[in-house]
């Protein structure tokens, strides 16, 4: 049996807490009186995967059986999640090779020979061949690539078309290929609960004309939260363009969702609750504190990169998009929620290396705010952790630190956008279609591995509820140029941060510290 | 008084939008007031039509100054009364008019004056035969039925004497030619019809259309589509037909004793007319040159280019070194308002067998060539025309050695640039080369335009034939005192050297330029921003390229290997590239023999994240890009590969780029097309501007090699961007701007 998420009150003789503080750590005691909440350990995995999918395929909800969807001379289109999740990348064989190589198994029997597979990153970077191989393994990929397994491309004009329109005249577009397959079968790694479902194909093969209907600054404000799809103006969109879909192609979905085995043994401070801490743990905390602390920030983010997650499949469930969503969810909040009783007036927060937009790369500063108001901020189920007008405060460097070829477009939106507006909604009028339509970002994205130039917009755009709903943002050891362009505060401890904060939420404030990672969610009654 | 002869008179004009044509109609509305109407036949143009291009093109000239001004608010009243414009076509069956049109034609016309006709000189046969044959029958034959047998007068020209010595009468043709062959003129145009169908017919053959698709696909290289080649393919051969129809026509035309097409098919016109003309009382009425006026409607009044105006023109710029004439000979030029008059003083007549005029000076009032050239030389060395520079244009000194002499010499200039231009093919496409062609270029075409010259008017410059005017003086000395004062057509009255000073020279030199007006009238050309690949946007060339694919194609521990042999070539290469960028990139281009295209085409698009994004000049990045925002066509112009610069077509609104040829699924390793280099590659710019609607003069070209050179001339705004040495001088020469974009990385590999 899992050990439940769990919530403990700091006395006075509570030991320092740790933080994950971007490419480094932080470690510092938090006042007497901070609740902290922990993760649940990891849930016990499915005992033979192998097992587990073919059921699902056999037994699929809302929908015939994957082979009685097969038949020869069709055209199948298999699509799958891009390089985004799982965070950290898993130990292989991955859920996406796994799932896979059970559909192509069914194909073949059925003669199906007109099957492409599609990396379905919508407007993020494209995966490359080693990254593929990671999630797909050497047989599909000596198979399929690169002829028929390849990345999306939103902007290849002639590779996608257009299926409808919504009620509200939003145009649903997709890749040409799905939508002129007889099949297409989705197969998602679910991580957290705002991805996954209707949300898959349309924004995993959907170009900029479809997804700025839902990825914008004002369905983004209205998102309450992201992680709670039926409370989300975002996932209303999504929904409206599903039904779209629905009539026009079979897709047949196939989710899976993790356990938080996320790090390594020799990781285990991070999984671990301080209290728990021996003197080996506290020691190996210690020596990767220092020697991060000691290392040049790049040779340390690789120490960091080279971080494998020994995850493990805890469910999959296959068929009709909304009831395997369902149950998708279920599981997940299995893992992942943790019923809290009451709101604070200041969250604070660890921040984690990896983001899903800077997989083997730098979470630049405008990455850090959406990792923090967008991602870690929504991880919510009913009302925010921190009261409307609170402060969150969080461990990050937010170094000026950014990457040219994954992110071109994000240090140009730094300089121009934000050094102009932090308001999501001016930004997104101004300066959102010269970055979209820009012809070089087009061809980095397009060639190289470029996040498209609209990108950062909706990064940014993620925190238009946070920036909405709280009072401050300080970062504990921040850069001040960086923090004080994004319009937050900066302190060196958490101490100080609380001093920084004191205008806002006064001298002795309620404080939580949500302890991530691994990542959870918190279910605020 | 012919004023009152013309009293209640209808006419009907054709090619009254002509320069004669014209003259007629402004002095028909000044002088003949009480005309009853005055019938245009107008061909609509392409955008006007017929009404429109009465107004705009005829009332629009500069001859209706004076009327205007006479009649103030009266003119367009006056015009309105008198004038009325029927859309139709003297080629076509019955004008092309509509029966309404036809019978008011019918009942009203007493004078048809036929005065359309195809002025040039080397037309084609077919064309020629259908405006001065076809034409002209078909309005006789339509006007001998007409109520009042309206009287015919044929404008024809007093050329169709033919190469005679001595007197040509004013008498209707005969039964012979010049030469004297017997001629049957309904004969000879069948005889014409079937050379037409026979040259037709060879422009099929299938050698032949292969020819014009090579030729086709050479020329529109990467630009061109499928469609357009075809279309490129029709335009070749329609050319090659016309060319020949040229040819076989003067050769008929010199074989019966005429100098030319012209002159032989307005003879024919002539005998037809005679032959057909029924019951009709006819008037042929021979003009010899017609130049600007003497008096009406103002002195010097020309439209358009006369016929010795082009050789006086490019005698005054210097381009005819020598005149293929004998300087004895005469130069028969009459003013246009002289043959006005003579046209409306004989149109009174109706006569019962066919009447001539000779409308000429040669036999009164003789100008000699030596004569000419006299006026014409004192005239623009004391005003002489000025170059582009602004510099005075010397005018050469003609020693008249004979047209023979004069075409030998030019023939002997001709094959020897035609040897040298051999050799210069031969050479690689190297600077001095080019530079070399240039001169070669300018030289021939110098040449050419001489010799033309002198195929075209050095018969007429060699003509011994003296029209005799002797009833048209009598006609002029049988009008009233008052109406030779209205109607002046007296050849005696000119002075020829105070005619070409004071009011034909300047006029010729002094009226606007056509062409430039036209130009302002189109509507304007896009810009285009145009950049080179290698060494301008990308830090690379095509060698480091193809080292790098090949590099990916080979196991990790071979690729050192591989490279240390592959260097040993790059002297060899890099000399090649000095000589002749074309030359190298056909050589060098055979690496890729045996290459599969779709690996090629897999393997460049890695080479952009893998290759080139390192090598990408950010500055030239930042410039494309302000081109872009600023609405600029930009075009990537280069020798590389297409698979290479297919990721960066996004960059760019055109890609102009070589092309492998392939055969059974593979690369051969030639290029399709010719090397994207050089004049190849400014030629392609040009047709590339023409087909887009770009605006060259306006647009902007970036590159880095000498080998760019034609390139960047080819544009307005051209700028070098880290010229190589030789390309650097060439732009400081010219004072064109020259950019060092720095190297620094665009993107680095975290």
């Amino acid at each position: 049996m899992t050990r439940p998420g769990f919530t403990t009150i700091l006395e006075k003789t509570s030991p320092p807490m740790m933080f994950n503080a971007g490419d480094g750590f932080h470690y510092e005691k938090l006042p007497e009186g901070t609740r902290v909440i922990y993760p649940p350990g990891p849930v016990d995995p499915l005992p033979d995967p192998n097992v587990a999918i073919e059921r699902a395929l056999l037994e699929p909800m809302g929908m015939e059986p994957l082979h009685e969807l097969l038949h020869p001379g069709m055209k199948l289109t298999i699509v799958f999640d891009d390089v985004s999740c799982p965070l950290p990348p898993m130990k292989p064989p991955d859920n996406r090779q796994l799932v896979i190589e059970k559909v192509l198994e069914k194909a073949y029997a059925k003669g199906v020979e007109d099957i492409h597979l599609i990396a379905a990153l919508g407007l993020h970077r494209r995966m490359t061949e080693k990254e593929l191989r990671w999630a797909l393994g050497k047989r599909i990929m000596s198979s399929f690539y690169p002829d028929r397994l390849y990345n999306y491309d939103a902007e290849d004009e002639e590779g996608n078309t257009v299926i409808g329109h919504t009620e509200r005249g939003e145009e649903v577009r997709i890749s040409r290929r799905a939508a002129e397959s007889d099949l297409v079968v989705y197969v998602n790694i679910n991580l957290v609960a705002m991805n996954g479902g209707h949300k898959s194909v349309h924004t995993g093969i959907s170009p900029y004309s479809s997804i700025r209907h839902h990825h914008n600054a004002e369905t983004l404000r209205n998102t309450r939260s992201l992680m709670d799809p039926p409370n989300s103006a975002m996932h209303g969109s999504i929904n409206r363009m599903g039904e779209i879909l629905d009539n026009a192609i079979k897709v047949f979905h196939i989710e899976t969702t993790l356990n938080n085995a996320t790090f390594p043994a020799v990781f285990d401070f991070m999984a671990k609750p301080e209290h728990e801490w021996g003197p080996v743990t506290k020691a190996n905390f210690l020596a990767n504190h220092r020697a991060t602390r000691a290392m040049p920030r790049r040779a340390a983010r690789k120490v960091f990169q080279s971080i494998v997650a020994p995850q493990r499949m805890t469910s999959v469930q296959a068929g009709a998009t909304d009831p395997v969503h369902e149950v998708t969810i279920k599981h997940l909040h299995r893992q992942q929620l943790v019923p809290v009783e009451g709101q604070s007036d200041v969250l604070v927060l660890g921040v984690p290396y990896v983001g899903p937009y800077n997989v083997n790369s730098i979470m630049n500063p405008i990455l850090v705010h959406n990792m923090v108001l967008g991602y870690l901020f929504n991880l919510y189920k009913g009302k925010p952790l921190v009261r409307e007008g609170g402060v969150i405060i969080a461990t990050h460097p937010v170094p000026d630190e950014w990457d040219d070829v994954y992110h071109p477009s994000y240090r140009p939106y730094f300089d121009e956008v934000i050094a102009e507006t932090t308001d999501p909604h001016e930004g997104e009028r101004r300066f959102q279609d010269k970055y979209a339509l820009d012809p070089w970002y087009r061809t980095l994205y397009r060639s190289s591995y470029a996040y498209h130039g609209f990108h950062p917009f909706t990064t940014w755009q993620w925190g238009a509820h946070a920036l909405d709903h709280l009072g401050g943002v300080v970062f504990v050891g921040g850069d001040p140029h960086t923090t004080s362009r994004m319009g937050y505060k900066r302190a060196d401890t958490v101490a100080e941060a609380l001093q920084v904060a004191r205008p806002i939420v006064g001298a002795s404030p309620s404080i939580t510290y949500m302890h991530i990672p691994p990542l959870f969610m918190c279910e605020v009654s | 008084m012919l004023a009152e002869a013309y009293r209640d008179k209808t006419i009907l004009l054709t090619g009254g939008t002509g320069f004669l044509g014209t003259a007629l109609v402004e002095k028909v509305l000044r002088s003949l007031p009480d005309l009853g109407r005055l019938y245009l036949v107008v061909r609509p143009s392409k955008d006007k039509g017929a009404g429109e291009r009465f107004h705009r093109d005829v009332l629009g000239s500069a001859a209706f100054r004076r009327l205007r001004e006479e009649l103030g608010d009266g003119f367009d009243d006056r015009v309105a009364e008198k004038v009325r414009v029927l859309e139709g076509d003297v080629h076509a069956p019955s004008l092309g008019l509509g029966e309404g049109d036809l019978a008011e034609l019918s009942e009203n016309v007493d004078v048809v004056i036929h005065s359309a006709a195809s002025v040039v000189f080397d037309a084609p046969l077919d064309a020629a035969v259908d405006s001065n044959v076809r034409g002209t029958v078909g309005l006789l034959k339509l006007a001998r039925d007409w109520s009042k047998r309206p009287l015919f007068m044929h404008i024809s020209t007093a050329y169709v004497a033919g190469n005679i010595k001595g007197e040509a009468p004013e008498r209707p043709p005969g039964e012979t030619t010049p030469n004297g062959t017997v001629l049957d003129a309904r004969e000879e145009i069948l005889g014409l019809d079937a050379v037409v169908a026979e040259v037709e017919k060879a422009s099929q053959e299938r050698g032949l259309l292969r020819r014009f698709e090579t030729e086709a696909r050479n020329e529109l290289g990467m630009v061109g589509e499928e469609e357009e080649v075809a279309a490129r393919v029709d335009q070749l051969r329609r050319a090659w037909m016309r060319e020949r129809l040229v040819e076989r026509g003067t050769e008929r035309a010199r074989e019966l004793g005429w100098n030319d097409v012209y002159t032989f098919t307005k003879s024919l016109a002539e005998r037809t007319v005679v032959a057909e003309r029924g019951e009709s009382p006819l008037v042929i009425l021979r003009p010899a040159i017609i130049e600007s006026s003497f008096r009406e409607p103002y002195p010097g009044w020309i439209q358009g280019s006369r016929m010795a105006d082009p050789i006086i023109m490019a005698y005054a710029k210097g381009l005819l070194r020598e005149f293929p004439g004998d300087p004895e000979t005469l130069v028969d030029i009459v003013p246009v308002d002289h043959v006005v008059n003579a046209i409306l003083a004989a149109g009174t007549h109706r006569p019962e067998t066919p009447e001539v005029f000779h409308v000429a000076s040669g036999q009164r009032n003789p100008l000699r060539y030596r004569d000419l050239y006299d006026h014409v030389r004192d005239y623009f060395v004391e005003n002489p025309l000025r170059d582009s520079g602004g510099r005075p244009v010397q005018v050469p000194e003609w020693s008249f050695p004979g047209r023979g002499k004069v075409e030998l010499a030019l023939k002997a200039q001709l094959a020897a640039l035609k040897a040298g231009g051999k050799v210069a093919a031969r050479l690689p496409d190297g600077h001095m080369v080019s530079d070399a062609r240039q001169r070669m270029a300018r030289a021939e075409k110098r040449a050419r335009m001489s010799l033309y010259y002198s195929r075209i008017y050095g018969a007429y410059a060699n003509m011994y034939a003296v029209f005799s005017t002797d009833r048209t003086k009598a006609l002029y000395e049988g009008l009233e005192p008052e109406d030779r004062e209205l109607f002046p057509f007296d050849i005696s009255e000119v002075r020829w050297r105070e005619w070409l000073h004071g009011t034909h020279l300047p006029a010729l030199t002094t009226r606007p330029n056509r062409k430039r007006r036209r130009k302002v009238e189109e509507k304007p050309g896009e810009v285009a921003a145009i950049f080179d690949v290698d060494g301008t946007l990308v830090g690379s060339n095509v060698v480091s390229y193809y080292a790098w694919l090949r590099m990916q194609e080979l196991p990790a521990p071979v690729r050192p290997l591989w490279l240390a042999a592959f260097l040993t070539k790059i002297p060899y290469y890099w000399g090649l590239d000095k000589v002749s960028r074309a030359h190298f990139n056909r050589v060098f281009y055979k690496n890729y023999a045996g290459w599969k295209p779709e690996r090629a085409k897999h393997l460049g698009k890695e080479s952009f994240a893998g290759f080139t994004l390192d090598r990408i000049f950010p500055d030239a990045l930042n410039r494309l890009r302000e081109h872009k925002a600023l609405g600029h066509r930009v075009v990537l112009l280069s020798g590389a590969l297409d698979f290479l610069l297919d990721p960066m077509k996004d960059l760019a609104d055109d890609v102009l780029c070589s092309t492998l040829a392939q055969e059974n699924g593979t690369f051969t390793g030639e290029l399709s097309g010719s090397p994207v280099a050089g004049d190849a590659r400014a030629r392609m710019l040009a047709s590339f501007a023409r087909k887009r609607n770009v605006d060259l003069s306006r647009s902007y070209a970036y590159a880095d090699a000498i080998s760019d050179l034609p390139m960047l001339e080819a544009v307005g705004h051209p700028i070098a961007v880290n010229p190589d040495r030789r390309l650097r001088a060439a732009a400081a020469e010219r004072g064109w701007q020259i950019r060092d974009w720095g190297k620094d990385r665009v993107a680095k590999k975290v």
